[in-house]
């Protein structure tokens, strides 16, 4: 009876560790497990055959529990093997620690991925006020750009009303110098027509028509300076260019002043060996020359002959024509900036229009050019014009 | 030196006409000077002459020797009269002779004076200048 509940025993015990053995999920103790079921069958085996056989003896029986006891002890083996795998196997509050620190970890890494959340969000939040920004400024600019674009079409608007200006007056006063010289030239016929009525021989109507022929004389003189200063104005046609010897247009100048050089006494000298010749149109070399001769002969000084030395050289890109005189000269500080204005003078010994400095100015601009003048009061003047040296049409120099 | 048929004066401005023909009645080289007011009336007076549209005895009809011809004028200028005087029968233009007179000095229009070889004279007008006008051009019709 004690080995019938003893087989009871074992075979139940093998099979609760069976049971637990199919049911764990982890290898090791599967295989721990099913060893100890084992063992607690062959145990209920033995167990059993001496229940079975009680007192009997016979080879088969021998053998059988000598089988069943062998391989109780390979399970008994194996599981000695498996002990440093079960040693591995944690317990509960070593995975219970375990737990807690992954819980921490867990914990942890929550923590950090709400940190790296905000951090994040902060980010973004940066990004899109940054950006916000961006657009406002670039909506700024915009404005800004439209603005100046608008600007700019009111100023080339602007500046071509000017032109347009410019242009008009420059017809007006070619228009009017010519309309007005038809009256002015029937005012001086009938002038001497009445004078030719008129029975010689009367001292005071003499004077009288003195008077009215330097009257109208002065009119005419004007009225041909403004007709002058509109045709400078016009900027020279391609065609009118060419290259102009300073010899043959000085030739020119010379003859057309003959009289007054005469009457002065001025002697002029000049060298043009450095540069003979200039690409330029020859009526506006003429009129910078006539006007700069005739500005030195009428500001001579008095107590000496007037000298008047012209003479050209290569300055860089420029061709330097430089006209000398030992005349009264010009205080620069007080009258420089207004020399070169239109109907300025700062003299009232001579006779002059006022328009000489600026018909020589407006002539260099217009050619590129420019103008400057040196002038020492008592001692003379120095004009210095430069011209764009235009190499290639020079051709070579002699 | 024999005297000239007769001379024409195309002008808008009336003072200037009135002087030219008394400069020109006291040098005492025409009997017949007319005036025009603009190239148009001074064309269609030369145009009648031409196309024997007029009475032969009326003084007031005459082939002139001589025109004068300002260029600025209203309805036709002197370059518009130029052309159409150079439509004319060839053989009727051939013994006139044409001077601009005007004040501008512009080469544009010196220029186109030259173009057509006609003679340019700045006013004023001047013995002189008519004497050296009709010593380039009449000197052969002298008898």
């Amino acid at each position: 009876m004690g080995e019938f509940l003893i087989v009871t025993a074992y075979v139940l015990v093998a099979g609760f560790l069976f049971y637990l053995a199919f049911r764990r999920e982890d290898r090791e103790r599967k295989w721990v497990m099913a060893l100890f079921g084992m063992i607690a069958l062959m145990g209920g085996a033995v167990h059993g055959l001496n229940f079975w056989n009680y007192g009997a003896g016979g080879e088969t029986f021998h053998i059988l529990r000598l089988v069943f006891g062998a391989v109780a002890l390979v399970g008994a083996f194996l599981l000695f093997r498996a002990i440093t795998g079960l040693m591995a196997i944690p317990g509960l509050r070593q995975l219970q620690k375990a737990n807690e620190e992954l819980q921490e970890q867990l914990k942890e890494r929550e923590n950090a991925q709400l940190e790296l959340r905000e951090a994040h969000q902060a980010l973004e939040d940066r990004v899109q006020r940054s950006s916000a920004q961006a657009i406002t400024a670039n909506r700024e600019l915009e404005r800004q750009i439209e603005n100046r674009k608008r600007a700019e079409k009111q100023l080339i608007s602007k500046n071509y009303e000017l032109i347009k200006k410019n242009a008009d007056l420059d017809d007006f006063v070619y228009y009017a110098s010519r309309d007005l010289k038809g009256p002015v030239l029937n005012v001086a016929g009938l002038v001497e027509a009445i004078r030719e009525e008129l029975p010689p021989g009367n001292p005071e109507f003499a004077q009288l028509f003195d008077r009215l022929d330097d009257s109208v004389s002065s009119i005419h003189r004007k009225l041909n300076n403004l007709a002058e200063v509109s045709r400078i104005q016009k900027p020279v046609e391609d065609a009118q260019m060419s290259m102009v010897s300073f010899d043959h247009v000085l030739q020119q100048v010379k003859e057309n002043l003959a009289t007054v050089i005469q009457a002065a006494q001025a002697h002029l000298q000049a060298d043009f060996s450095a540069a003979p010749a200039v690409y330029f149109s020859r009526d506006n070399l003429y009129s910078l020359l006539l006007n700069l001769i005739s500005n030195s002969i009428k500001y001579r000084e008095p107590q000496r002959p007037l000298l008047i030395s012209l003479s050209t050289s290569l300055q860089d890109q420029y061709l330097v024509l430089k006209v000398q005189d030992n005349g009264i000269g010009i205080d620069l500080e007080q009258y420089g900036q207004h020399l070169f204005s239109l109907f300025r003078r700062f003299h009232d010994h001579v006779e002059g229009s006022g328009v000489g400095l600026y018909i020589i100015k407006r002539v260099m601009d217009n050619n590129r050019g420019k103008v400057e003048v040196e002038s020492v009061p008592g001692e003379g003047t120095t004009f210095l014009l430069y011209f764009v040296n235009h190499d290639q049409e020079t051709g070579p120099r002699i | 030196m024999k005297k000239l048929k007769g001379i024409m004066l195309i002008d808008d401005d009336d003072t200037n006409n009135f002087l030219n023909q008394r400069l020109l009645n006291r040098m005492q080289i025409t009997e017949k000077i007319k005036e025009f007011r603009n190239g148009k009336q001074a064309f269609d007076f030369l145009y009648n002459i031409s196309a024997g549209h007029y009475e032969v005895t009326s003084p007031e009809y005459f082939k002139p020797a001589l025109i004068l011809l300002d260029i600025n004028m209203p309805v036709m200028n002197g370059f518009e009269f130029l052309s159409l005087f150079e439509k004319l029968d060839a053989d009727f233009r051939k013994d006139i002779v044409l001077a601009l007179l005007s004040t501008s000095e512009h080469s544009q229009d010196t220029e186109r004076a030259a173009a057509s070889k006609i003679a340019y004279i700045t006013k004023p007008l001047t013995t002189q200048k008519v004497q050296d006008l009709l010593d380039a051009h009449f000197q052969n019709q002298e008898a």
